[in-house]
């Protein structure tokens, strides 16, 4: 059974500091839903309230439609899993997992029963009785989701449980516990600061920053139509651009952003006269060298001329740093055909880019690289 | 000579000096429970015996203050570990802003010197059974039960000491997984927060056994009628010191061995298999990349 959770204009606030403003959304039941955000946002914060760890200041959490209010950690149908794991150092594998069933009283047969069928589904079969410290880091990773789900919770709640596993076991986890969730098929809550998590796993992602939520879809939404800056500058690379607004319509607007004007799409509403960012993603940007022919822009706007600073190589696709407009580099990339000519530090390039792939969003906190 | 050589002569000598000064006294003290002389002495040497061992069991009052000296000891275990840990849990609950308070009025019995909290104690129970007309045979005028008490006032602070060392290495989010596993505070409390403190039980029940044992100060107001091994002893050596009581310095230095270097062997164990689940954990490691072939 899977339980949908709901956060009712939820506020949270430690003395003076406000860890979470205003958030409001219904997460579906059987839903996989991430929390993405930077260190300090609040994400945790609203994990803890869900799992009972925190009370809310402000607004209501409702599991499957009742409200959590006084209702304290042991007695409801989430279970959490730790960022550390926080695996009983003292027990071992099986009564780890068992522990839940234990604490409700469950006789020691069945608990037996119940820790080797999910023993079996973590691939850990027949180490029960092993101590926690005889384990790897991966392993681990799979007792604590035993654990969790040993007590059959409605909604399981994941707090950046893959952080301390290396880069190859964290991409196996995740294709692993998206599975899982398949498979078992309850509500999953994931905390993540690390996109690529968020983006692979989930059915729908909400950004975070500062406490509030800045917007909330699907992969795909927030990466190709960000509603705010600091989800533009956070989800994926992104070059901003700052100017004015010279003239809109319906669509797209048009800015003067110095070195250029250009055109993009305007799905904030913003009005002629009004400051603002243009975002272009690296992968978006057509390089030629003067004279080339090959690239234009497909208006009269979106198109510049710019000297390269550096070049990163990085495999795949080669990152070429231009000279924009501020003292941070506009950064484009190219795929990687190994034949191409190498751009030196001083060349000049025309630079353009469709005004589709562009979006201009209204001015706001961007993420700090 | 070279001023290198001098510098290692001197450097053997404070050493051999100061290992002298904390052993010297001990090894003397056993020469002269074997020496045959009527007087704890060395020389002249009148020949091996083991009679003062002999004739130190055979003295009743001396047997007789052991004994409640052992007694003493448990029932200021029992009293003070579980009121030590309350304490030292009640640290890790209470505000941040008031803990350093809490800490002084916690530890103040420590600083106190033993012959005021003696002397307290008695008078506190004299007083409050006069007032409440208790009988001379109550326990507010037992030596056995007041001395365990006002032992307790500053030993339970040694045990808080104790748990608060080991409950700094205390990870909350255990308590928090258990709770969210659906522990009550209770079955935390049992099953989770107990087993971690266990070494620190042994640790703080050790301390506040030996603490008792060789507690003088306090004792000497407190035992009254009764006597102690320590108020025994301290009764004998004003009457002039007997080879007896060198015996029994040697059977309280071999216990006092034998339980260091048990100590010091069962470490050596528990290193010992930390170290093979460490392999374990790096073999299971090295495991599971081959199967997902990495």
């Amino acid at each position: 059974m899977s339980a949908d959770v709901e956060l009712d204009h939820l506020t949270i606030r430690f003395g003076d500091f406000t860890a979470v403003r205003d958030a409001h959304l219904k997460i579906n039941g059987g839903e996989f839903f991430s929390f993405l955000g930077p260190s300090g946002c609040g994400k945790t914060t609203i994990l803890r309230a869900i799992s009972g760890f925190n009370d809310p200041t402000e607004g209501a959490v409702r599991i499957g439609g009742r409200d959590m209010l006084g209702i304290g950690p042991n007695k409801r149908q989430t279970a959490l899993i730790f960022q550390n794991l926080a695996l009983f150092p003292l027990m071992t594998v099986a009564e780890n997992i068992a522990f839940g069933l234990e604490v409700r009283g469950v006789n020691k047969l069945n608990r037996r029963d119940k820790a080797m069928q999910l023993l079996d589904l973590i691939a850990l079969k027949g180490q029960g009785d092993k101590l926690v410290s005889e384990l790897s880091g991966g392993q681990r990773q799979r007792v604590a989701i035993a654990r969790a789900l040993a007590v059959e919770p409605q909604v399981l709640l994941l707090d950046e449980p893959l952080s301390a596993l290396d880069l190859k076991l964290r991409q196996h986890m995740r294709t692993e516990l998206r599975e899982i969730q398949q498979r078992v098929g309850i509500t999953f809550i994931y905390i993540t600061h690390d996109q690529g998590e968020a983006l692979t796993m989930s059915d729908r992602i909400a950004v975070m920053s500062a406490g509030r939520i800045q917007q909330v879809g699907d992969g795909s939404t927030i990466y190709d139509h960000p509603e705010t800056a600091f989800v533009a500058s956070f989800v994926g690379e992104n070059n901003p651009l700052q100017g004015k607004v010279l003239s809109c319509d319906q669509e797209f607007a048009v800015l003067d952003c110095g070195i250029a004007r250009m055109r993009a799409r305007n799905p904030g509403g913003l009005e002629a006269g009004d400051e603002a960012y243009v975002f272009i993603r690296p992968e978006n940007l057509k390089l030629s060298t003067k004279g080339d022919t090959a690239a234009s822009a497909d208006t009269p706007e979106n198109s510049f001329t710019a000297p390269v600073v550096s070049e990163a190589f990085e495999g795949a696709v080669r990152l070429i740093s231009i000279q924009g407009p501020s003292r941070k580099p506009i950064i484009a990339s190219i795929p990687n055909t190994g034949e191409a000519q190498p751009f030196t530090p001083g060349l000049l390039l025309n630079v353009c880019f469709s005004a589709d792939q562009a979006v201009a969003l209204p001015l706001g906190d961007l993420a700090d690289e | 000579m070279t001023s290198r050589t001098i510098m290692r002569l001197m450097v053997g000598f404070y050493i051999l000096l100061f290992f002298g000064y904390l052993f010297g006294p001990l090894i003397m003290m056993g020469i002269t429970a074997f020496n045959a002389t009527s007087f704890p002495q060395v020389t002249p040497w009148e020949g091996f015996t083991t009679a003062w061992f002999v004739q130190l069991l055979e003295d009743d009052q001396m047997t007789d203050g052991l004994i409640n000296s052992l007694w003493i000891g448990l029932g200021v275990v029992c009293l003070s570990v579980p009121i030590g840990l309350a304490a030292a849990l009640m640290m890790t609950q209470i505000y941040e802003r008031v803990r350093p308070y809490y800490y002084m009025v916690v530890v103040s019995p420590v600083l106190t010197p033993g012959v005021i909290l003696g002397i307290s104690t008695l008078v506190f129970w004299d007083r409050m059974g006069t007032a409440v007309n208790a009988e001379y045979e109550s326990l507010f005028y037992n030596g056995m039960w007041l001395t365990i008490v006002g032992q307790s006032t500053f030993i339970s602070a040694y045990c808080m000491l104790v748990f608060l060392a080991r409950l700094a290495r205390f990870d909350r989010t255990q308590e928090e997984a258990a709770l969210d596993l659906g522990a009550s505070h209770v079955q935390v409390f049992w099953k989770i927060m107990v087993p971690f403190l266990r070494p620190a039980i042994f640790s703080a029940a050790v301390l506040a056994f030996l603490t008792s044992f060789e507690n003088y100060n306090t004792t000497v107001f407190t035992i009254q009628a009764e006597s102690t091994l320590t108020t025994v002893l301290a009764g004998k050596v004003r009457m002039g010191t007997q080879p007896d009581l060198s015996a029994l310095a040697v059977i309280i230095i071999a216990i006092t061995l034998t339980g260091a270097i048990l100590h010091e062997f069962l470490k050596q164990k528990e290193r010992l298999k930390q170290i093979r689940q460490e392999k374990a954990a790096k073999e299971a490691d090295q495991e599971l990349a081959e199967t997902m072939g990495l």
